[in-house]
């Protein structure tokens, strides 16, 4: 018998087609279906894309039943880095903040400063913390799996965290099946204690890129207090300069 | 000899003179030994309720931890071998394991931030052992028994609405980025010698603290106990030496500069107070020595003009000065010592602003009451060279005719 080469190829070709799928199959469960990874790319993708100017209000809802307006605006940068400026209330007014990697700042006007801070640390005294906030890259940080969602139009991730810089050591959360918009997460410590629960609501389309535009968070350890953060403005794929992402420029 | 009783005799002669002279030198004793008894229990209470109930004498802390941006990740390991190191040096009484650590801590519905220190109960009061009598009246310090109960400082308790047996929950993180977040039982309450300290102030079980932390076999610090506080430093010393390198060691004065800063201020208060009161009373004395040379001018020139000498005259006086402040010194010390011993014998009962109440022991040294006899006497002594030197200047011819 006589084959072309040409022929041996084509086989081989289709042997590698089908050792792919083979390879894809578990991982994708049904046709169509997104893996956990993915939902959490997505999640990193919808709540913090490449790069991005923001403009954000929160309101921090203490237990003294009073409440604090927080006005601010958040740059991201190709390279993943994060830098924001405080606008109200006036005590807050100059302060700047930088994430670079794993490390965070704060820049203090009338210190003319900057300090270091802690991701878990309250996000300006809020109930979202300084990693909420700041860093958001969930696939790097955590590993998912899939999880009763008690609701057919919901996914239901366990995310658990893989590196000690994660914010949370478990995070429950919820994404929509349709448009893969999270919806509600909680947020556990190692010793299965709930610490925090969000709802992630109005989900809006910014020049294009839709997202919720409202998240309220909520202290589950201490339920008088809650916080509100509302995307005003988000315009993405901007070209911000290198520069706004250093540490000596703060506070210019 | 016959000099001394002649001395004695005129001191005899105008004896309300020399009793109020006497009495300006007992009373300056007696306010200086008093004030420093007052001050002594004063200082005692303070190192007692700061050192020996919450610093510690001497730390082992691993290099670094110190000024660290985030110390927990700066934490030694819990290691018997290092402990009988420690233990082995002279001087050192006992080591306790110790974590220091903040977080957040809440009711269900509020929050507040505490900063706490987790405690070994087996070792942690042979090492400070007031630290097992500071909690509020009514309140048991952490017994050696399972964990999950914490002592919290009374204001802190308040904020939170948190009555004895109340389970509240601790957040805090360890060396990771993550908070963890725990049940704990209030089993008692902290007192609150200071507001400062009563609502931020915690003390949890070590092991708890290391469940919460997530540092299963980690401490920040170990504490040593000493004999003696005021041989800190040569223990510290010894303690660095034995343990070399990898290894901070502390004393007290370092790590709570605040007690050593009152400690000194409170010396130097009783060092001004004494000179002005030492000036004052030799002033006096200078003044009535002289008065009594004025008086005894006619005298003296008879004695000149009988032979005797120039430094005679001068012994002479400066004899009565000695007898007269040696008498009133050893009456004022003793005074001064009873008094502190029988007024204060049970003890001075303050209550601080915002604080419990306190009992401070007054007390003082022999070694300053011989430091207070002998400034007396000395000053005394001084202040009778002018006149005394005076009498003596006296041209026999002038005095005599002096009237």
């Amino acid at each position: 018998m006589h084959r072309t080469p040409k022929h041996s190829a084509h086989r081989v070709f289709w042997a590698g087609i089908l050792i792919a799928a083979a390879l894809a199959l578990p991982a994708s469960g049904r046709a169509g279906e997104p893996t956990p990874e993915d939902l959490l790319r997505r999640y990193d993708q919808v709540m913090s894309p490449g790069t991005f100017d923001g403009l954000l209000l929160m309101v921090a809802h203490r237990q003294d039943d009073t409440t604090r307006t927080y006005k601010f605006r958040a740059l991201k940068s190709k390279d993943d880095k994060i830098r924001t400026w405080f606008f109200e209330p006036a005590a807050a007014k100059g302060q700047e903040m930088l994430r670079v990697e794993d490390n965070m700042w704060v820049y203090l006007p009338n210190l003319k400063r900057a300090l270091r801070l802690a991701s878990r640390e309250s996000f300006q005294g809020g109930d979202f913390n300084n990693g909420d906030v700041l860093r958001v890259n969930y696939i790097a940080d955590y590993s998912a799996k899939f999880t009763a969602s008690g609701d057919d139009k919901l996914w239901a991730l366990e995310l658990t965290a893989k590196t000690k810089e994660a914010s949370y050591d478990r995070i429950k959360l919820w994404m929509t099946k349709d448009k893969q918009q999270p919806t509600k997460a909680e947020y556990y410590a190692a010793s299965g204690k709930i610490l925090r629960s969000a709802v992630f609501e109005d989900v809006k389309s910014f020049h294009g890129h839709e997202r919720p535009a409202h998240i309220v968070m909520r202290n589950e350890l201490a339920n008088k207090r809650f916080s509100e953060m509302t995307m005003l403005d988000l315009k993405l794929d901007i070209d911000v300069p290198a520069q706004k992402f250093i540490l000596d420029d703060l506070g210019r | 000899m016959r000099l001394l009783g002649l001395a004695l005799r005129n001191l005899m002669r105008n004896k309300r003179r020399t009793l109020i002279t006497a009495l300006a030198i007992v009373l300056g004793a007696v306010a200086i030994v008093f004030l420093r008894g007052f001050g002594n229990g004063f200082v005692q209470n303070l190192i007692e309720t700061n050192v020996l109930s919450k610093v510690g004498a001497v730390q082992v802390f691993r290099k670094g931890y110190l000024g660290s941006d985030d110390p927990l990740k700066t934490a030694l390991r819990q290691d018997p071998q290092l402990v009988a190191r420690i233990q082995a040096v002279p001087g050192v009484t006992a080591v306790a394991p110790r974590i220091d650590f903040d977080g957040m801590v809440s009711n269900g519905s509020e929050s507040t931030m505490f900063l706490a220190t987790a405690i070994d109960p087996e070792q942690e009061y042979k090492v400070c052992p007031k630290r097992a009598t500071r909690v509020s009246p009514g309140s048991q310090p952490l017994r050696p028994g399972p964990e999950g109960d914490a002592l919290i400082g009374k204001t802190l308790a308040e904020s939170l609405g948190a009555k004895q047996s109340a389970t509240l929950v601790m957040q805090a993180a360890g060396p990771h980025a993550s908070t963890n977040a725990l049940d704990v039982e209030i089993s008692g309450f902290l007192p609150s010698h200071s507001l400062a300290e009563s609502k931020r102030l915690a003390t949890v079980r070590l092991g708890f603290a290391q469940d919460l932390l997530r540092m299963k076999g980690l401490v920040t610090e170990y504490v040593v106990g000493i004999a003696d506080l005021t041989q800190a430093r040569p223990v510290a010393d010894r303690v660095r030496a034995a343990l070399g390198e990898g290894y901070e060691v502390t004393t007290w004065v370092e790590l709570d500069p605040q007690t050593q800063t009152r400690v000194t201020s409170m010396d130097y208060t009783l060092l001004v107070i004494g000179l002005v009161l030492f000036l004052l009373v030799a002033t006096g004395i200078v003044n009535t020595m002289l008065m009594s040379v004025y008086e005894r001018v006619r005298e003296i020139g008879t004695m000149l003009a009988l032979g005797v000498r120039r430094w005679q005259i001068t012994v002479l006086f400066m004899l009565e000065a000695s007898a007269l402040g040696l008498l009133s010194a050893l009456l004022g010390t003793g005074l001064g010592w009873v008094l502190v011993r029988v007024i204060f014998r049970n003890g001075l009962k303050i209550q601080p602003p915002g604080g419990d109440l306190t009992t401070i022991y007054p007390y003082v040294d022999l070694k300053f009451l011989l430091i207070v006899l002998g400034f007396a006497f000395l000053g005394t002594v001084l202040s009778a060279l002018y006149p005394a030197w005076k009498a003596s200047r006296l041209r026999p011819v002038d005095a005599l005719r002096a009237t």
